[in-house]
């Protein structure tokens, strides 16, 4: 698998020297992506989750060069569009290549208003720019902000039908097979079929929507609203209510009479939970943009069970040279990868300056969790070294206020840069 | 001498008879009815309320600086509804700017969804949203009439353009020159909220459109900006096409299918 990666590097060096058009396959426009990334993630020893690092195994340096191609082919009312990577994790001990296929569609505009779609793809929609809770399909980490490295995924099969109207109304029917993907649901999701209804009104200078969705047995309603006021400052808001709580939550397994290991277990009783977000943008004079967000996840955990987990995280720990050792460890091992947006009340800031200095554009952000003063705060420079070729250079680090969720994540920071090729 | 008199007499009022009086009725005419001049200025930039597209090269220039050039493909459902497809810079590409009312969407391939965002924001070079997306006045602006003035030895009519409520206005105000011989625009000045002369504006070309009935229509805009010495725009325009547009296209939810 190496020689993939090689391949890889080497079509990334063959292309660095010049700017590569997009290329055609008869009647194929082909565009794409490589991405050339390095990055440094020292471990945090010794956490709840991960008692002398024996639960994570961190590789300090790796490597994710990837490739992507976008291609589209469209005859007069029919398109057809992909979007594929191929990436190749290398560290120290290992190379390993993961497909994603986050896109294959078709769409066909059956008249004026109505199009039909299908395939797979992500769904994505709602106003927040950090999480969007309105999305009955979300699937992206809430902290995934600025980083050098593309987040990949594969996309969900779905079919829809989307009427658009001429006073701004729209409509579409959903229907996804869908795998949620945020980390509170724990590590064993499947995929469950849904169908969901949105309806969209634009105003002139303001829009709202309303879902409605099925997802197996779960009801979900969900709304949002962005409004532009003025020429520099937007706000917007997303809520949604389901009928069941999807989180792992941590539970003492009894044997021999006594507490003596803990798992993860979903809860799935019927038990109403809520989710919003409330933000906005401003944009100066001299275009630096910052987004302010408050975001609120009744899903996440309470104080009472964060509490719980790290009760669980003590026991889990005594028990790793015991007859429970490999539960133990599991549990550990599956608490580490819930960590990142777990708690239920967050702010998030975001300022972004195209041209910082020149050419330069410089990001950062910082999310605070009111609950535990938790810091996560990072930034992004990027600099155009030519049409389509771009070097970046990041980093994000993860606060360790005593207690906090962060403090519990085992890496002390991440430090990335990398080449990025559009052609 | 007295008949050399009569004969210039004559000739004054002959010269009155046959072009002053269509002067002055032009005069009149646009004097009472600034609407129906700017109207008469748009139909160089639009077709008449019918949907159409046309590709866009924008040239950011910039002493000391690299020109920053955008390709657009541009579609125009209405005056007040428009999308803006990026072909170039590579960096930009695939990237969409939908405006409908005061509504701006962008979306970005790498994001796969749509965001709002404010007026404010440049999307392409030193060109506002508007400067692109717009190509119709009467639909953004309540004209009046101010004079007639010659710039650069050309006879123009001089609008002044406020701002209509709720329109997708970029600026507060405009002066528009429009030609007085066939109501061409000329040259504009854009003001911001402060009353700052922000812009100004010369419409440089005009061609005949064969694939659309020899169309006379505006080609070519040089915008300059008074505020930076050196700095300016060039907005090439060519393709032009009337075509019915589906309106599928023009929504937000839609844009990642383009």
């Amino acid at each position: 698998m190496k020689v993939v990666s090689q391949i890889l590097l080497m079509l990334f060096l063959n292309l660095m020297p010049i700017a590569l058009p997009a290329f055609e396959l008869g009647k194929i426009n082909v565009r794409g992506q490589v991405e050339l990334p390095w990055q440094y993630t020292p471990e945090r020893a010794n956490t709840f989750f991960n008692p002398n690092g024996v639960i994570i195994n961190n590789q300090q340096h790796s490597s994710l060069p990837a490739l992507r191609f976008t291609p589209k082919f469209s005859q007069g009312s029919v398109a057809l569009q992909g979007d594929f990577w191929l990436q190749s994790l290398i560290t120290s001990t290992k190379t390993e290549e993961t497909f994603f296929f986050q896109k294959s569609t078709f769409n066909w505009n059956i008249n004026d208003q109505f199009t039909v779609s299908g395939g797979i793809d992500l769904q994505h929609w709602g106003s927040g720019y950090i999480w969007n809770p309105s999305n009955p399909f979300q699937d992206r980490e809430i902290n995934f902000v600025d980083r050098v490295i593309s987040y990949k995924r594969n996309g969900n099969f779905f079919a829809s039908l989307d009427w658009s109207g001429r006073n701004g109304w729209s409509t579409s029917l959903y229907f996804v097979n869908h795998r949620p993907r945020e980390k509170l649901y724990g590590i064993n999701v499947e995929h469950q079929n849904a169908f969901a209804l949105k309806l969209n009104k634009q105003f002139d200078n303001s829009d709202v929507s309303l879902t409605y969705a099925l997802l197996e047995d779960t009801n979900f309603i969900g709304g949002s609203y962005s409004a532009s006021i003025g020429n520099q400052l937007e706000l917007h808001g997303e809520f949604s209510l389901r009928d069941k709580r999807r989180s792992v939550l941590p539970r003492s397994i009894v044997a021999n009479g006594q507490d003596s290991f803990f798992i993860l277990q979903a809860n799935k009783h019927i038990d109403w939970r809520a989710q919003f977000l409330i933000g906005g943008q401003y944009t100066t004079n001299n275009q630096i943009n910052m987004i302010f967000e408050y975001l609120y996840n009744g899903e996440a955990y309470s104080e009472k069970e964060y509490d719980h987990l790290v009760q669980g995280s003590n026991q889990s720990r005594l028990q790793l040279d015991g007859l429970f050792a490999a539960p133990s460890a599991g549990f550990l091992g599956e608490s580490n990868s819930l960590l990142g947006s777990m708690k239920r009340h967050y702010l998030f800031f975001r300022v972004a300056d195209g041209q910082l200095i020149d050419k330069l554009e410089g990001r950062a952000f910082v999310r605070f969790g009111i609950q535990d003063s938790s810091v996560i705060t990072g930034g992004l420079l990027s600099y155009p070294i030519k049409n389509g070729l771009n070097l970046m250079l990041g980093g994000q680090y993860y606060g360790k206020m005593a207690g906090s969720e962060t403090a519990a994540i085992p890496f002390q920071f991440v430090l990335y840069s990398g080449l990025t090729l559009l052609f | 001498m007295f008949s050399k008199f009569r004969l210039l007499i004559v000739v004054i009022v002959i010269h009155c008879m046959l072009v002053s009086p269509i002067w002055a009725d032009n005069v009149i005419n646009v004097k009472q009815n600034a609407i129906e001049l700017l109207a008469k200025a748009d139909e160089y930039r639009n077709f008449k309320g019918k949907s159409f597209t046309f590709d866009l090269k924008l040239n950011s220039m910039e002493t000391g600086k690299d020109d920053q050039i955008f390709t657009l493909k541009v579609e125009i459902l209405n005056s007040h509804t428009s999308l803006v497809i990026y072909s170039e810079p590579i960096s930009e590409r695939g990237k969409v700017l939908l405006m409908a009312q005061k509504n701006l969407w962008f979306y970005a391939p790498s994001s796969h969804k749509p965001i709002r965002i404010t007026p404010q924001q440049r999307l392409l070079g030193e060109a506002s949203n508007g400067d692109v997306a717009s190509t119709d006045f009467s639909g953004d602006y309540d004209p009046h009439y101010v004079d007639t003035e010659v710039v650069d030895s050309v006879t123009c009519h001089v609008l002044e353009l406020t701002a209509k409520a709720n329109s997708l206005a970029t600026y507060e105000k405009l002066k528009l020159w429009v030609r007085a011989d066939d109501f061409k625009p000329y040259k504009a000045d854009f003001f911001g909220v402060s009353g700052k002369l922000l812009k100004t504006a010369y419409f440089r070309r005009y061609e005949k459109l064969p694939n659309l009935g020899e169309k006379e229509q505006l080609t070519s805009i040089q915008i300059i900006n008074p505020l930076t010495e050196g700095k300016q725009t060039l907005m090439e325009y060519s393709n032009f096409n009337v075509t019915e547009i589906p309106v599928s296209r023009f929504n937000p939810n839609t844009l990642n299918r383009l």
